[in-house]
């Protein structure tokens, strides 16, 4: 029984002549934490649409937990906590009411839902919330709530699409090792995220982009798949040497860190620090510390999508 | 199925309402707002017409006409006019609802075995009420032409237009000894109100769960369609029989309007009902995009026919055949074929087995449409 707890193959989506989810193919092995990351309208959320049975592929098949999503979807349903993307609480049900309701439709009842209940409340930190209306609740405790109800009914396997959106870091981090601990409890958890921190607590990443996978990998196997040296400069005015290096042919990316630029360089230049310095100074620009950066997600995320961007015949 | 997930959709739906505590107050206030209104407010019975009267005849015949119709109390002579056109200008600043023309010679022409018109020129501006002073009128003049008939020894004939002696009145007379309409009213009424209730209740809850989100999710739970359809339906299911029980009592202790048949029976017609009309509400709201649109859709759909087509105002045997098959399919009409007969005669089961049945087979159909459109979205 080592079978991943989540097999896709060759995951076709198309709505009309326009492909969301093109060809993906992935496993994730049980208990792991398996990051989705892509731009807006990449077909993340298609995605796991497919997985939850709530959307038939137009090609393809995956399989949760054994059970194929397009011939036994009934049976994928109870094995999965889904949070959606969008807000999915009755907003005029007090906290534990929701997680009664969602126990209840789970059939979950008597004394194993009041224990499972006081479980998720204690865990999630909303024992003192539990008698007030969803509506009244901040961000970052609906968060948590919605969480409780996905896990009410103790799912092998959890999707969630961004969980975190609209919650600050904090609250954010805390939310993270929730599922982390949940991972070292089994629980396999596919989750989708535009926040690289987060990305970066992630046992594997897979990065697509117009609904094909354009990477995929850990964390660090994904930042060193970025081409090119990245080199951190300091040169004041930063936006003129942005527009200065920009300009030249040898440099794929400039983007603006903190107060410093970071400048993606191709690989084949022999002294990057001499080649971006000569080009500022000669443009007359006051030149600070060059140094050599360590790609981060972010430089992953973004130039990977470029280069897919620029790839497609679109 | 499921019972378990059954009932816990049941309770939470029942936690919406209870949430909501304007919407359960227009619910429950509904029935008795409505009787009030529509009890006292419309009156259908009329008495004391006023009407004027051109008698061109001058004649005996022309003058006991005259205080046939004045006797009877239905009417009052409010002038006497010398011509039609007088007449009408009464009639146009409402001093009266309509004029009676007697035609010069009505009475040689009747000896003379003639066919003799009458006319009658009604106000239309007050369609029910015209209709109605119509409907006596052409009873009352049907009598007296019998009588004026005797006396020209069986020869002689009086052509009133239009006459045909409405039937109605005759079974008005038979079951609603008074004939006070609001023993006709309140029956209908309540036919109206778990009408609007169904309509109302219902139309929004997909929708709204939709609007929100949570539609999605508990689409990703193994709840089925059938589940959460029956689950949403409880709830509403109850208010409806509260309202239908306040809508008798209203009826009992304001107008005197009792119910001469069995209340069970009437209350579990009425659940068959409820569950038609709550079912629509429900179907509307699989279709509607919004809540509002659900809302108005379902008003629309279900108050108009209901109010207009099945019986309660205007009798369907008078009605042209489209809309005659068109009643026969909502099921307002059925349900008004049951609680007319259970209030007014006192009829028991053996009398409405018939129109239960369509309601049944109706809310059968209603449910596994509302369930196969559902099934489609989860
Ligand atoms: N039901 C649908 N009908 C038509 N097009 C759809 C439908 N659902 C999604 N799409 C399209 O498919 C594409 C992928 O959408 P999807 O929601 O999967 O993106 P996403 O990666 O989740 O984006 P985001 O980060 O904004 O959540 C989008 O262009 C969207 O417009
Ligand atoms: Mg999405």
């Amino acid at each position: 029984m080592s079978e991943p707890a989540v097999i896709a193959e060759g995951l076709v989506r198309r709505f009309g002549a326009f492909t969301a989810v093109d060809h993906l193919s992935f496993e994730i092995p049980r208990g792991r934490i398996f990051g989705f990351l892509g731009p807006n309208g990449s077909g993340k959320s298609t995605t796991i649409r497919m997985l939850c049975g709530l959307l038939l592929p137009t090609e393809g098949d995956a399989r949760v937990c054994g059970a194929s999503v397009r011939c036994e979807p009934e049976r994928v349903r109870g094995q999965i906590g889904y949070m959606s993307q969008q807000f999915s609480l009755y907003p005029d049900l007090t906290v534990s009411e929701n997680l009664e309701f969602y126990g209840g439709v789970y059939g979950i009842t008597g004394p194993r839902l009041g224990r499972r209940q006081d479980e998720l409340l204690d865990r999630l930190e909303l024992g003192r919330e539990r008698g007030r209306l969803a509506a009244e609740l901040s961000t970052g405790v609906r968060q948590r709530l919605a969480l409780a109800c996905a896990l009410i009914h103790e799912p092998p396997v959890l999707f969630l699409d961004e969980p975190t959106s609209g919650v600050d870091p904090g609250a954010r981090r805390r939310f993270f090792e929730l599922i982390q601990d949940l991972s070292a409890q089994g629980v396999t958890t596919l989750v989708t995220t535009h926040v690289m921190d987060e990305a970066e607590h992630c046992n594997r990443l897979l990065l697509i982009h117009r609904g094909r996978r354009v990477a995929e990998g850990s964390p660090a196997a994904v930042k060193a798949l970025v081409p090119g040296r990245l080199m951190q400069v300091r040169a004041e005015p930063a936006m003129r040497a942005a527009d200065v290096l920009e300009a030249a042919p040898e440099v794929l990316e400039v983007s603006l860190f903190g107060t410093a630029l970071h400048v993606r360089l191709r690989e084949d230049i022999p002294e990057p620090d001499a080649f971006v310095r000569t080009r500022l100074l000669a443009a007359g620009l006051e030149v600070g510390q060059i140094e050599a950066a360590r790609p981060t997600l972010e430089h992953a995320f973004l130039a990977l999508a470029a280069d897919s961007e620029a790839e497609a015949p679109s | 199925m499921s019972g378990r997930r059954m009932l816990a959709m049941a309770r939470k739906e029942w936690i919406h309402i209870k949430r909501d505590p304007r919407s359960l107050a227009v619910a429950l206030a509904l029935p008795f707002a409505l009787l009030i209104i529509n009890g006292a407010g419309i009156d259908f019975d009329v008495t004391d017409l006023p009407f004027a009267i051109c008698d061109l005849d001058g004649s005996q015949a022309s003058r006991s006409l005259r205080e046939h119709l004045v006797r009877g109390g239905l009417f009052r002579l409010v002038a006497t006019v010398p011509n039609a056109r007088a007449g009408e200008r009464l009639m146009r600043d409402g001093e009266c609802l309509f004029v009676l023309v007697i035609p010069p010679h009505m009475d040689a022409d009747l000896s003379a075995g003639k066919r003799v018109a009458v006319q009658v020129l009604l106000d239309g501006s007050d369609a029910n009420t015209a209709s109605t002073a119509r409907n006596y009128l052409t009873g009352a003049l049907g009598a007296q032409s019998a009588q004026l008939q005797a006396r020209a020894q069986g020869r002689l004939g009086l052509d009133v237009r239009p006459i045909h002696p409405p039937l109605t009145v005759a079974r008005r007379f038979l079951y609603n000894p008074a004939m006070e309409s609001r023993q006709f009213v309140v029956p209908g009424l309540i036919v109206t109100i778990l009408v609007i209730l169904g309509a109302l209740l219902t139309s929004g809850t997909v929708v709204r769960e939709r609007e929100r989100g949570t539609f999605e999710t508990l689409a990703a739970s193994p709840v089925q369609a059938a589940e959460i359809l029956l689950g949403k339906l409880v709830p509403y299911l109850v208010i409806g029989l509260i309202d239908v029980g306040i809508a008798i009592c209203t009826g009992a202790l304001i107008f005197r309007v009792y119910v001469a048949g069995s209340v069970e029976l009437l209350l579990g017609c009425s659940l068959v009902f409820l569950l038609c009309a709550l079912a629509f509400g429900l179907l509307i709201s699989t279709v509607a995009g919004r809540q509002q649109v659900a809302m108005m859709a379902a008003i629309v759909s279900t108050l108009l026919p209901a109010i207009m087509l099945s019986g309660f105002i205007f009798p369907i045997r008078n009605m042209p055949l489209l809309l005659r098959v068109i009643a026969q399919l909502i099921p307002a009409t059925h349900f008004l074929r049951i609680t007319r007969p259970i209030y007014l005669k006192g009829v028991g089961l053996p009398v409405v087995w018939e129109p239960l049945l369509i309601l049944a087979l109706m809310a059968c159909v209603l449910l596994a449409l509302c369930v196969k459109r559902f099934r489609k979205q989860l």
